[in-house]
């Protein structure tokens, strides 16, 4: 019995239901008369309540069924939508993920509470009731539903761990009984073993029936929602429309079957293996061109798995594993002079590294599930604020990692808070600028250099350079007479205890936050960068990783220890030149091609040692818009870079983000570019230079 | 109701489907002819109806007569739903 897999299915589909419900919600405000929409926000209500309802949660399927009351009228035009009811679903929708959170049980007074609040919510949705309806408990809707609109032939051949999983075939024939009228049900055991051999916990049954109803197809299919991984479902409607392609399955529903079971075993399963249907007198005629004709309209099943997180991080883990042992046996190989050995290898290289790649995408999700949350939140908090504000999506379909997708919500919730509150300027302050009264806020995404970006920009005063120095000088951050770049200065306010806000609002504005952002952010080995123009809006950068497990890397050797470079920031690798080299005691940049390149010895920051080696290289690397060099003793080539995280110890090194093993066994540094181009932009001033705009030039 | 009668009370649900396969096992290899009383049967679930169809199917293969003699209305619900019809159950079967 695994009744928990069951609650924790329903617990995570519901909480995409209500994602999808609140998002239909939010663009109904925009386009109140979008069938489409209404019946979105009425089926992920439904298919909750009849869920809800299978799992015995009373309090969601009440209240639930109020709200799904409301819609219902909404779908029939007989409630407009405006936007109080708009705010009141809202609610509802909010409340009913606080009832389904406390559906697994909970303390009896919380219970009390939240049946309070819901009851209020309740009462509003009475006045878009006949009053009466209000009261109705759902036992009302189970019965009772006019039978009428189409006839569909239901087959459904339940899966042996069905029962199992604490779900009873019965409950979902009772729920189609509230779908509609249930006719010629036929129940067949043939999958039923012998008394001895059967597994009592199993389910050996399949049932066929017919149902007729004037719910939408997608209503009915939703009965099957929670059973579909498991069970072989087909609807096939038995109307007109289905004439032409499968008229033996009307010739047969005509006249309702009405004595289904004088011997049910046999017709119910030769139906369900052909789902053809056929009467019971001639159930071996089914043939292969039927059940074709009818396989058109058969259910498909659902195209996507859950997995459990767990078992992906411990595939990709393995892959890890595979990736550092395949690094060994290429090593290995390198020994023998066998070009057989030699090309079998190097195949073989190639699927790990195909292996590793999909392995890591199969923990990619785009990231405009994470944005569209923010719609909610920008309407909220543009009420609370009384500003007028748009939220612009851009780049959802961009792709990142799971794990920093969970990561990166609440900076980024920060982030939109802090544009909205500090940022946006009031109506009547950007009228007299010539702005357009409604402010707006962009949400944008894309891929740069094996990281994503993800930008959260306003159009609103922009930040005040003066301000942000008077006030960090005021703090003792700088001093006085420090002289900052812009953005040197705009970086100031992801500093401890910064906020140059007057006035202290209730959402933000309190001096905590930005550097919470910031060090949230740098636990994601990304960094932040801030832009900003005064009149115009300011534009927070995020830059992070794609990946948080394996890079492609670049080894370059340093005395007698190996360093991996992230591949992705390499650009090129040039050798340093004599004339360099010479000067290179005092100055920190070179010229690359009429560029000013900032560079850092390796070998002085890591070894300490001032003695250069008899020939040295640069890896010309660029992060955030900023190029650098690192010089480096030996260049080792590409190398594939299974993250190994450091441990507290080393948490405040700088320069080094983490550890690999190597082929040979050895433990190699991952070199921190941002830090080291950080570092060399330091050394390597005049500063100006430097920022130019990066010239792409691939290795 | 005759000595050989099983009475089954209480719930009859998956959660005592594996117990009672043991003992209509053991009916099985007893008495000469089954009889099941389901009327005190407070829940029956699709399990708990499963064992009672396999029981009369075991009964037919065994040549063993097999009867149901009463069901309470929690059954007689559950029959209906999957439309089961009670004479089928009761099926009275001479070898």
């Amino acid at each position: 019995m695994n009744m928990d897999q069951a609650i924790e299915t329903f617990m995570t589909e519901s909480a995409e239901l209500l994602a999808e419900m609140e998002h239909a919600l939010l663009e109904l405000e925009q386009r109140p008369d979008d069938a489409d929409l209404i019946n979105a926000v009425f089926r992920a209500a439904h298919t909750i309540k009849g869920s809800a309802g299978l799992f015995g949660f009373d309090d969601v399927v009440a209240f639930t069924h109020v709200a799904e009351s409301v819609l219902d009228r909404v779908r029939d035009g007989e409630v407009r939508v405006d936007d109080a009811l708009i705010a009141l679903l809202l609610g509802c929708r909010d409340h009913m993920i606080t009832l389904i959170g406390r559906a697994q049980g909970g303390d009896e007074d919380g219970r009390a509470t939240c049946i309070a609040a819901g009851e209020v919510l309740i009462q509003r949705l009475g006045s878009y009731l006949d009053g009466s309806a209000c009261n109705a408990r759902p036992a009302a809707a189970v019965h009772a539903e006019p039978a009428g609109g189409r006839r569909w032939r239901v087959e459904l051949g339940f899966g042996e761990d069905m029962l199992r999983h604490g779900m009873d075939p019965a409950s979902v024939l009772r729920y189609l009984a509230q779908l509609g009228e249930i006719d010629a049900v036929q129940t067949s055991t043939v999958r039923l073993p012998r008394l001895a051999e059967m597994d009592a916990e199993s389910c050996y049954l399949d049932v066929s029936l017919t149902l007729a109803s004037d719910k939408p197809v997608e209503e009915i299919e939703g009965a099957f929602d929670f059973i579909r991984e498991e069970t072989a479902v087909s609807l096939i409607p038995l109307d007109d429309e289905a004439v032409g392609r499968a008229p033996e399955v009307i010739e047969e529903a005509a006249p309702p079957v009405d004595e289904p079971s004088a011997s049910p075993r046999v017709s119910g399963a030769e139906a369900m293996d052909g789902r053809g249907g056929r009467g019971q007198d001639e159930p071996l005629e089914l043939t292969a061109g039927a059940s074709e004709g009818a396989g058109k309209q058969v259910v498909s099943a659902a195209r996507s798995v859950r997995i459990d997180a767990a078992k992906l991080d411990e595939l990709i883990n393995l892959v890890g594993e595979l990736v550092i042992a395949s690094a060994s046996s290429h090593l290995i190989t390198q020994r023998f002079d066998d070009e057989a050995l030699v090309e079998s290898m190097s195949v073989m290289s190639r699927l790990v590294e195909e292996i590793r790649d999909s392995a890591l995408r199969l923990r990619m999700v785009p990231i405009g599930e994470t944005f569209a949350r923010f719609r909610r939140v920008v309407r909220d908090v543009s009420n609370d604020l009384g500003k007028d504000i748009r939220l612009e999506i851009q780049g959802a379909d961009t792709e990142l990692d799971k794990t920093v997708v969970e990561k990166i919500g609440d900076p980024l919730m920060h982030l939109v808070r802090n544009a909205m509150d500090h940022g946006i300027e009031p109506a009547e302050r950007r009228l007299p600028l010539g702005k357009p009264a409604h402010g707006t806020l962009r949400l944008n995404a894309y891929h740069d250099a094996g990281s994503i970006v993800i930008e959260v920009a306003d159009d609103g005063g922009g930040l005040n350079r003066d301000k942000i120095i008077a006030k960090a000088i005021a703090k003792g951050l700088i001093a006085p007479n420090a002289a900052l770049t812009d953005q040197e200065a705009y970086r100031l306010i992801f500093e401890p205890g910064f906020s140059t806000a007057d006035q202290v609002t209730n959402l933000s504005g309190r001096g905590v936050g930005m550097d919470v952002v910031k060090k949230n952010i740098e636990a994601l080995r990304g960094t932040v960068d801030i832009d900003s123009r005064p009149g115009q809006g300011t534009t927070v950068s995020i830059r992070l990783p794609l990946t948080l497990g394996i890079i492609d890397g670049f080894l370059v050797r340093v005395c007698d220890a190996a360093y991996v470079i992230p591949l992705d920031m390499v650009m090129e690798c040039i050798e340093l030149p004599e004339g360099d080299r010479a000067q290179s005691r005092t100055r920190h940049y070179l010229n690359l091609r009429g560029e000013v390149l900032p560079f850092v010895r390796l070998r002085e920051l890591f070894h300490g040692d001032g003695r250069p080696a008899p020939r040295e290289n640069v890896v010309v690397v660029h992060y955030g818009g900023h190029k650098a060099g690192l010089v480096v003793d030996e260049l080792m080539g590409e190398f594939q870079t299974v993250i190994k995280p450091l441990g507290k110890i080393f948490e405040r090194l700088r320069g080094v983000s983490g550890a690999t093993i190597l082929g040979s066994g050895e433990v190699s540094m991952i070199l921190d570019v941002p830090s080291l181009v950080e570092v060399a932009a330091q050394r390597g001033r005049p500063r100006a230079a430097v920022e130019t705009d990066i010239h792409r030039i691939t290795v | 109701m005759s000595d050989s009668s099983i009475r089954l009370d209480g719930e009859v649900t998956i959660y005592q489907a594996a117990a009672l396969r043991e003992c209509l096992m053991e009916q099985f290899a007893t008495l000469p002819s089954i009889e099941l009383d389901l009327s005190a049967v407070a829940e029956m679930d699709t399990a708990g109806l499963q064992l009672v169809l396999a029981a009369r199917a075991e009964a037919l293969h065994a040549s063993k007569p097999f009867r149901v003699i009463a069901i309470s209305d929690s059954v007689r619900d559950l029959l209906d739903l999957y439309a089961i019809p009670v004479a089928d159950i009761h099926l009275e079967h001479a070898a």
